[in-house]
């Protein structure tokens, strides 16, 4: 199989910020990456209306963020997914322990949509009108995880607190 | 705050480098798995429409059998040699599911992470838990951990054995013990562990079970075929570590030619090991783990028995090698 005009240097080019994206949709390198190929899956197949006029890229990040999204209301239809893949039983006795890995943990141990909201809003540097556009839900919505998101990040017994200050 | 915050998104995300060698190659091998289960699903459904006509012409308004998605029935498309995902692990309908893998476990309890393991009933399933074999229970639980498990997982270091079987379907998983095997002669009642790493599956299992249901548990367990293929293993490692079949550390390398020579030798072993089959005695094996500067790993599982001759990467491939061959290689990287 090979790749249509365009989307091999797409990917080539686009693929490390696309898994950044990814990985602090998810809090998690492997899922990250993993949501990341899912949605250039869904870019492959719309590359015709996509390339060479379209916006690949934002088609890209909002088929992630909203299968990001869509995560956090898997338990409504009893679907159970990991919400942490370490990659040892006992602890990888050869990775480190620092600040970048400290904000991913607190990521992860929040509730998915409350991740994506944090991540569109401070990182994407959205407004809450552009996010609820973006996840077809109310601005409402949007300002209550925004809340209780930043709350669980200072919690005075989350892995942040030295970060951000207790809330 | 929103700057701070923005801050330490920014930190985090520039720590961020792709494990992924080759992107367009990985995604366009899932347009190509995502199309053939889109062709096998079409089918099935034909035949399905087909057994439903033809079942109603025999049996008039009674209809019945297997489930569409029994797992003891269908018949999957077979994966891609090479590792790629992290599986999801649900359990729906009483089937645990991860990647290509399957487990039948009708009438067990489903937990979470959340839940404490020395608190649940027999017989359950926990997602995602962080358990450690022998852990702080003071009675033996009947348990199966699942947790996804990343391509670029790595088994445990230490005192760990470490072997693979294949199970049916023709998945190679690899099981590690602690010198007694849990799937060997011993009595049935006696709580044993298991863990069971299955990378085409995307899987990490732990088995806290009594021997004879443990062995019946693991024989359920149904995966998809997958192709057979060479060896993947990415260069740029910065170290290798060679563990024997005692699980102890028999060799380090750190010199670049050394590991790239062991890389392209392990590389060029050119005859796959059809999908599926055994190997005989294959009661111990080597593992040789590259580490790579963003802290990942690839295991090479190296048998070195007279009647298991063979290497299985943890990102893909499983090929026949000979010992002797191997004897020779890993003399000349070590020395």
């Amino acid at each position: 199989m090979t790749a249509p005009d365009g989307f091999a240097e797409f990917v080539t080019a686009r693929y490390a910020a696309l898994v950044r994206h990814g990985v602090l949709l998810t809090g998690d390198h492997g899922l990250g990456e993993d949501l990341t190929q899912d949605a250039l899956v869904k870019t492959y197949r719309a590359w015709r209306r996509l390339y060479p006029d379209g916006a690949p890229e934002a088609y890209t990040r909002q088929v992630m963020t909203r299968a990001a999204w869509r995560a956090g209301r898997r338990l409504w239809r009893r679907e159970r997914p990991t919400v942490s893949v370490p990659d040892t039983a006992g602890g990888d006795p050869y990775e480190g322990f620092d600040t970048a890995a400290a904000v991913l943990a607190a990521l992860r141990g929040l509730p998915a949509q409350q991740r994506v909201v944090l991540v569109l809003r401070y990182w994407g540097g959205l407004s809450e009108r552009e996010i609820a556009a973006e996840l077809n839900c109310s601005v409402g919505t949007v300002k209550s995880r925004a809340g209780r998101g930043i709350a669980a990040l200072r919690r005075p017994d989350g892995p942040l607190v030295s970060l951000l200050g207790a809330g | 705050m929103g700057d701070r915050v923005k801050e330490l998104l920014d930190r985090a995300a520039g720590g961020v480098r792709p494990r992924e060698p080759d992107p367009v190659g990985a995604v366009l091998g899932r347009v190509r798995v995502a199309r053939r289960r889109r062709i096998a699903a079409a089918g099935a459904a034909a035949v399905a429409a087909c057994t439903l006509v033809a079942g109603a012409v025999v049996a008039g308004t009674t209809l019945t059998g297997p489930a569409p998605d029994d797992p003891a029935t269908a018949t999957p498309a077979p994966v891609a040699s090479a590792v790629t995902g992290t599986a999801t692990v649900t359990v729906e309908n009483g089937v645990l599911r991860a990647g290509g893998l399957r487990l039948p476990l009708p009438g067990w309890t489903v937990a979470t992470a959340d839940q404490g393991i020395c608190e649940t009933v027999r017989h359950t399933v926990l997602i995602a838990a962080s358990v450690i074999p022998g852990g702080p229970c003071t009675d033996p639980a009947s348990y199966i951990s699942a947790r996804g498990a990343r391509p670029t997982f790595t088994l445990r270091k230490g005192d760990q054995y470490a072997r693979q079987i294949i199970l049916t379907g023709g998945q190679p998983a690899f099981i590690l013990h602690n010198g007694t095997d849990p799937l060997g002669p011993g009595p049935d009642s006696e709580y044993r562990y298991l863990t069971m790493w299955v990378p085409w599956s995307g899987v990490d299992l732990l088995f806290s079970l009594p021997r004879g249901e443990l062995r019946q548990v693991v024989a359920a367990i149904r995966t998809e075929p997958v192709a057979p293929g060479t060896l993947v293993v990415p260069p740029g490692a910065a170290r290798v570590v060679i563990l024997g079949t005692d699980s102890e550390v028999s060799a380090t390398i750190t010199e670049p030619a050394r590991i790239e020579d062991l890389r392209t030798w392990l590389t060029g072993l050119e005859e796959p090991v059809p999908a599926g089959v055994e190997c005989p005695g294959d009661t111990a094996r080597q593992r040789v783990v590259f580490l790579y500067p963003d802290s990942t790993y690839v295991t090479v599982m190296v048998g070195v028995d007279a009647r298991c001759g063979e290497a299985t990467s943890s990102r893909g491939g499983r090929v026949k090698l000979s010992a002797d061959g191997w004897n020779r290689q890993s003399v000349k990287v070590t020395r």
